[in-house]
C-alpha cells in the first residue's frame, strides 16, 4: 500500500495475489501468462480516477531482477511489441499503456486517458529492494 | 506454437479469427441477457423463505429474460413436453438451493408440460439418477458463495458433479468451463439460475462456511450463460 501513489486511487477496489488467474479474472491481458506470475512474485493491481474513467496500475514484485527482466521483455514482445524501445503504446481503444522496470520490479499503467498520466502514475511508484 | 491471445486481439476484433474456425461466428458478438431479481419480503421475519414470492421472483426473472408475458409460456420456450429434464441442484449442507426455489423451477416445468417422471433433482448423484443420464435438458441452479480457489461458487462450477471433482481444482480452477463440454452436460443447459438470497461473501477453505458472512441479498440471477451470470455475481 505504501509503494503506490494515493492520489485518486480507488482503495477499496485495490487486488492482491500471485497468480495470473487472479489478474485475469480482475482485468484480462493475454491467454498465456506472458508475465510469468506464479506462487512468487507478488502483485498488487490498483484502480485509478482519471478524469471520468479509470486507469489500472500493475505492481509486480519478482524474486530477482533477472525473472523481472525475462518478464518484461514477454509483455513487451507479446503484448505491444512496437513499445520495445520505449515502454508505451497507444492501445487499439485510444487509451495508453506504459510499462516500466526497475530491479526486481515491474510496472505497468493500463488505459490511461493520456501518455503524461500514465507517466506520472508510474514515476509515483515508490520501490525498496529486497 | 501456441496462439497467444491478448486484451488487444479483442480491442481490435481479431480474437475469434485468433481462435481459428472452431468458434461459431453468428454467435461472436451476440449479446446474452441476464436478469436480476430482487425482493425485499422473499424472507420472512423468522428467516423462512416465502415460497410464493420465490415463485413470483423465478416467474418474473424467466418473463424478463425471455420477453414473455407468462411464465408457463416462458418456460414453454426453454423445454418440450417430452423432455427428460435434470434440475441440477445443490445440496451443500450450510447453503444449499432453497428448496422453495427448486420446487418453483419444477412447477414452471410441470406447467410447461414436462411429465412428473421425467423430471429429477440433484446434486451429488447426477451420475447414476437415470433421469440426468437420459436427460434431454438441464436446468442449472445454486447458490452463491466465495470458495477458497476458484474464487466463487457459480454456475459453471455447479457442474462440477458430473465428474470428478478433484481433477478440476488445480490452478485455481482454472478448468472448470471444460465441465461443459461432457457429453452428459453438453448443449443441454437451457437456464442457469443463481440464488443470491443470502449469498456468502467469504471463506478461508473448501468448505468453510460462517454466518457472519452471509446476509440477505433477496435475489436470483437468471441467464442462459453461465458465464455471465458467474461475472455477474462477482460484482455483487
Amino acid at each position: 500500500m505504501n509503494n503506490i501513489p494515493k492520489e485518486g486511487l480507488i482503495e477499496r477496489e485495490i487486488r492482491y495475489f500471485h497468480a495470473v488467474n487472479c489478474l485475469n479474472n480482475y482485468y484480462y491481458i493475454a491467454s498465456e501468462n506472458i508475465l510469468n506470475l506464479g506462487k512468487n512474485t507478488q502483485c498488487v493491481f490498483a484502480p485509478y480516477r482519471m478524469d471520468q474513467e479509470t486507469g489500472y496500475l500493475l505492481l509486480v514484485q519478482y524474486v530477482n531482477e533477472q525473472q523481472a527482466e525475462a518478464a518484461y521483455e514477454s509483455f513487451l514482445e507479446i503484448y505491444m511489441p512496437e513499445a520495445r524501445e520505449t515502454g508505451f503504446a497507444q492501445m487499439e481503444n485510444k487509451k495508453w499503456t506504459m510499462a516500466k522496470i526497475n530491479g526486481q520490479y515491474i510496472m505497468i499503467v493500463f488505459e490511461a486517458p493520456d501518455k503524461d498520466r500514465a507517466s506520472k502514475l508510474l514515476s509515483g511508484v515508490i520501490l525498496k529492494e529486497e | 506454437m501456441v496462439r497467444i491471445i491478448t486484451r488487444r486481439d479483442f480491442m481490435r476484433g481479431t480474437a475469434y479469427a485468433a481462435l481459428g474456425a472452431a468458434v461459431v461466428l453468428p454467435y461472436q458478438f451476440k449479446n446474452t441477457r441476464v436478469v436480476l431479481i430482487r425482493h425485499k419480503d422473499v424472507w420472512d421475519s423468522e428467516s423462512k423463505l416465502n415460497s410464493q414470492i420465490v415463485q413470483q421472483m423465478l416467474d418474473e426473472a424467466v418473463m424478463a429474460l425471455l420477453e414473455q408475458d407468462d411464465p408457463v409460456k416462458a418456460f414453454r420456450l426453454l423445454v418440450k413436453p417430452d423432455d427428460i429434464v435434470g434440475i441440477k441442484s445443490n445440496v451443500w449442507s450450510f447453503l444449499p438451493t432453497p428448496a422453495e426455489l427448486e420446487n418453483a423451477i419444477e412447477q414452471r416445468l410441470l406447467n410447461a408440460g414436462v411429465q412428473k417422471k421425467n423430471i429429477g433433482i440433484d446434486d451429488q448423484g447426477v451420475r447414476r439418477n437415470p433421469i440426468f443420464q437420459n436427460s434431454t435438458a438441464l436446468i442449472n441452479v445454486r447458490p452463491l458463495r466465495a470458495h477458497y480457489w476458484s474464487g466463487i461458487g457459480g454456475c459453471l462450477k455447479n457442474y462440477i458433479m458430473f465428474d470428478n471433482p478433484s481433477d478440476y481444482h488445480d490452478d485455481s480452477c482454472a478448468n472448470l468451463a471444460l465441465l461443459w463440454k461432457l457429453p452428459a452436460v453438453k448443449d443441454k443447459t437451457r437456464l442457469n439460475i443463481l440464488s443470491v438470497l443470502n449469498p456468502q461473501f467469504h471463506g478461508r477453505g473448501p468448505h468453510y462456511f460462517d454466518r457472519r458472512y452471509v446476509w440477505k441479498y433477496n435475489g436470483i440471477i437468471v441467464g442462459t450463460d453461465p458465464g455471465v451470470n458467474c461475472r455477474h455475481l462477482r460484482s455483487i
